[in-house]
């Protein structure tokens, strides 16, 4: 049965297809409903998670007939090229640097194991697809530059957040309440770094009036890190299944604004101070 | 007063012995049998291979923090283990060969009333031609598994930056010397730490660069792919390493078992069964791993080795090995107390248990090879399973045979793998990347099997600061400093 293609913003866009692992009648199914989606749409090739499902499961129509390739691999990939691509998620298009040679590795609907060799634009529309099944488009395959203006040009970003809503899962938050800290002590030491440029070109009233400022700021930050650390530890214990090394990071991180700080505070002893 | 002996004194046995020693006081006793007198953070031997660590920074003396902490050290090897005793002696004991303290050579019995082996892998070299015989490294490629195998590979490395200096083109290979490897983490690592040393001294364009690996997927790990955050998005570690590769022009080979080595070449075969050599003038390749080899003997003195021990070597334990098919892999299979089946005062921990099955998606080459990364039991699972055994030793000591065991499944761990790509204060670089559960639970995750809500940091300074950082602490936890058991595992 024909099914919707998923289009921008769906979230979904973004889930991490995992490997099939049982070869029946619900993957003859998915077979079935993404050979018919593509009819409908005359599309030459399609992922299952185009339709919403988070299988590895790739069908591709040559010549009239739609053969499926299920947990594809890639190997032996030689040559670059560029060329522009189109997703069937995102109404635009951008250039894209592919393989032009490579052997794809898959699985056919009884979980028999083949290979094949790709080149041109088969092995472009392979590269295409495979991305599509790691939770990715080609907008991940663009220069930085290229991407910050797509996600600019998106409205909503380059769909940030995979969650289906409703499915909010119980047991690990997706952002913690420290990074919220981290990002106010961060500002903070920012705001201070900033006040260090005055001296430059400012008068001496309004260094003066900054120096107060930087004053109360320093220690409020060195605050901001020491709760981060104890808010941190706090949460981590709370989620401690979700893994285990937060500790570490935390340490890592509280460090980091440590010594951040310390800079902050020998810069505003030497410099701010005298001037 | 009773004996717990513990076998390895690597990151497992360590933290298992130093924990049991200070929970159980001077009561009871803590043997440790290791046959090297130095502790050696594993992780920063990559650096010692690009030398930018020198061997004594990523190692210490062990018998004088042993002593500090009243743990009995003993500098042997363990040989065999006899859980039943022996004719006229029903106490069990573990047979060793010292390899120091004056005593090398000379063999003992030391008898325990709890014992736990946590003797980590033995770099099976010998699995593939040329690679080496049994356990120690062949001439023609370099390895970083040890801190001495690291500071030759610097060694060997420097002589082709050398040769790179004056204009000749070399070729560097690193990856995995066998289908059925682990621990491409390590090799990743080292790959990316020698491009950043070869740019930082000016040689990078002689030097052709090429990655080589059993994993049928770039980014795969033996996990069957991470996934971490890069710009704000949750990505796939296949995407981000892949685009990792072409930033800093480095090719790959994937799916690939590496079946001879010969000086300046590899002959490997790939997943669609075809064959191919690849040259180079250095090659780093990591060996596969097996069990150290120790060997059971009942009562009688007939041989029970394979009743405690899987046929890989490694030790079995409340796991469940029925063979079974990818589809019914359950995380439940995967063990939660560590215990061994047949003699419960014995344990195993970190790399030294043997696991049920691989957690990657197993695959063979159409000949049949199996080309697939056996699973990864990194330095945090195998710290948070010592010290999780340590527990149930210490209960089992001091509240009876009944105590309530410890437990830590793998299938309800995460991983944060925290992966340098170049080091230095100021242009250091490294990725962070994360899994949640290491293996797979499919009933509670269908599909993946995995948690991919769960993330944390992304790849850039921060990262190796971190990672810098985690040297420090891990070297100040294993020295006992004051404090050591806030540091986490
Ligand atoms: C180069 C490299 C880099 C790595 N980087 C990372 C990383 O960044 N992050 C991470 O989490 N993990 C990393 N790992 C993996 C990590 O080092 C291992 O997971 C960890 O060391 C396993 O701990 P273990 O105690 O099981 O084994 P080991 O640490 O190997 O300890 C085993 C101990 O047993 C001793 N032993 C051997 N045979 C006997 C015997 N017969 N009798 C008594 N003792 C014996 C050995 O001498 C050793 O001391 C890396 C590994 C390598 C090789």
């Amino acid at each position: 049965m024909e099914q919707p293609l998923l289009k921008y913003p769906d979230p979904r866009i973004r889930l991490i297809s995992g490997n099939v692992r049982f070869f029946n009648e619900t993957l003859t199914d998915i077979i079935a409903d993404m050979t018919d989606t593509m009819k409908a749409n005359d599309l030459e090739a399609l992922s299952a998670i185009q339709i919403g499902i988070q299988y590895n499961v790739i069908v591709l129509r040559e010549n009239g007939t739609f053969t499926p390739y299920i947990n594809a691999r890639f190997i032996k990939e030689e040559g670059k090229a560029a060329a522009v691509e189109r997703s069937t998620y995102y109404d635009f298009t951008a250039e894209v640097e592919r393989y032009t040679s490579l052997t794809v590795v898959y699985e056919d609907e009884t979980g028999q194991m083949h290979s094949r060799d790709a080149r041109g634009d088969l092995a472009r529309t392979f590269q295409h697809h495979l991305d599509y099944a790691y939770g990715s488009t080609f907008v991940d395959r663009v220069p930085l530059a290229v991407k910050k203006q797509i996600d600019a040009y998106l409205d909503q970003g380059l769909v940030k957040d995979n969650r289906v809503k409703g499915e909010e899962s119980e047991t690990c938050p997706t952002v913690f309440v420290r990074d919220y800290i981290k990002r106010a002590y961060r500002y903070g030491m920012l705001a201070v770094a900033v006040t260090f440029t005055l001296p430059l070109f400012a008068n001496a009233e309004w260094v003066a009036w900054a120096v107060t400022i930087d004053k109360i700021a320093i220690p409020l930050v060195l605050a901001l890190i020491m709760a981060y650390f104890f808010y941190a530890e706090y949460e981590a214990k709370k989620y401690k299944q979700c893994t285990s090394c937060q500790t570490g990071n935390i340490l890592g991180t509280v460090a980091i604004g440590f010594v951040q700080w310390l800079a902050l505070s020998a810069v505003f002893y030497f410099w701010m101070l005298p001037s | 007063m009773a004996r717990l002996v513990v076998l390895g004194g690597g990151v497992a046995g360590h933290t298992t012995a130093t924990f049991a020693a200070k929970w159980l006081g001077k009561e009871h006793e803590v043997v440790v049998v290791t046959p090297n007198a130095k502790w050696n953070w594993i992780p920063s031997n990559i650096w010692v291979g690009v030398g930018e660590m020198s061997k004594e920074e990523v190692t210490f003396d062990l018998a004088p923090v042993y002593e500090k902490a009243g743990i009995t050290f003993k500098q042997a090897k363990a040989v065999s283990i006899n859980p039943e005793g022996k004719e006229g002696a029903d106490k069990p004991f573990v047979t060793i060969e010292y390899t120091g303290q004056g005593k090398a050579g000379e063999s003992e019995e030391v008898t325990y009333d709890y014992i736990v082996n946590a003797t980590g892998p033995k770099l099976n070299f010998g699995a593939t031609p040329g690679l080496g015989e049994g356990s120690q490294i062949g001439e023609n490629t370099v390895s970083v598994c040890t801190a001495d195998h690291a500071v030759h590979a610097n060694q060997e490395l420097r002589k082709i930056f050398e040769k790179a200096a004056k204009g000749e083109k070399q070729k560097i290979l690193v990856g995995t010397g066998h289908g059925m490897c682990t621990c491409q983490g390590a090799a990743f690592e080292y790959i990316f730490n020698i491009e950043h040393e070869a740019r930082k001294a000016g040689v990078r364009d002689n030097l052709e660069i090429k990655w080589i690996s059993n994993e049928s997927f770039l980014g795969d790990f033996g996990m069957g792919g991470l996934h971490m955050k890069v710009g704000g998005y949750v990505v796939s570690s296949r995407i981000f390493t892949e685009s990792l590769f072409a930033e800093r022009g480095v090719e790959y080979i994937t799916g690939a078992h590496v079946s001879k080595v010969e000086k300046g070449k590899v002959d490997y075969e790939l997943l669609d069964g075809s064959t191919g050599e690849e040259p180079f003038d250095f090659a780093m390749l990591i060996p596969p791993f097996a069990g150290v080899g120790l060997k059971a003997y009942n009562k009688a003195g007939e041989d029970i080795t394979d009743t405690v021990f899987a046929p890989n070597g490694f030790m079995k334990v409340d796991a469940d090995y029925t063979p079974k098919p990818y589809e019914e892999w359950k995380a439940s299979d995967w063990p939660r107390k560590y215990q061994n089946p047949t003699y419960s005062n014995m344990f195993a921990a970190g790399i030294a248990f043997a696991p049920p099955h691989i957690i990657s998606k197993p695959m063979k080459s159409a000949n049949g090879t199996p080309i697939n990364p056996t699973p990864p039991r990194t330095g945090m699972p195998s710290g948070i399973i010592g010290k999780a055994v340590a527990h149930s030793v210490c209960d089992l000591i001091q509240n009876g045979a009944n105590a309530h065991l410890h437990e830590a499944s793998m299938a309800e761990m995460g991983a944060a793998c925290v992966a340098s790509a170049g080091k230095g204060w100021m242009d250091g670089q490294a990725a962070a990347m994360t899994v949640y559960p290491v293996v797979p639970d499919y009933e509670k995750y269908p599909g993946t099997g995995r948690d991919t809500d769960y993330t944390f940091g992304e790849i850039g300074l921060a990262g190796h600061w971190i990672k810098h950082i985690l040297h420090y602490l891990f070297i100040y936890k294993a020295k006992l400093k004051p404090g050591w058991t806030l540091i986490p595992e």
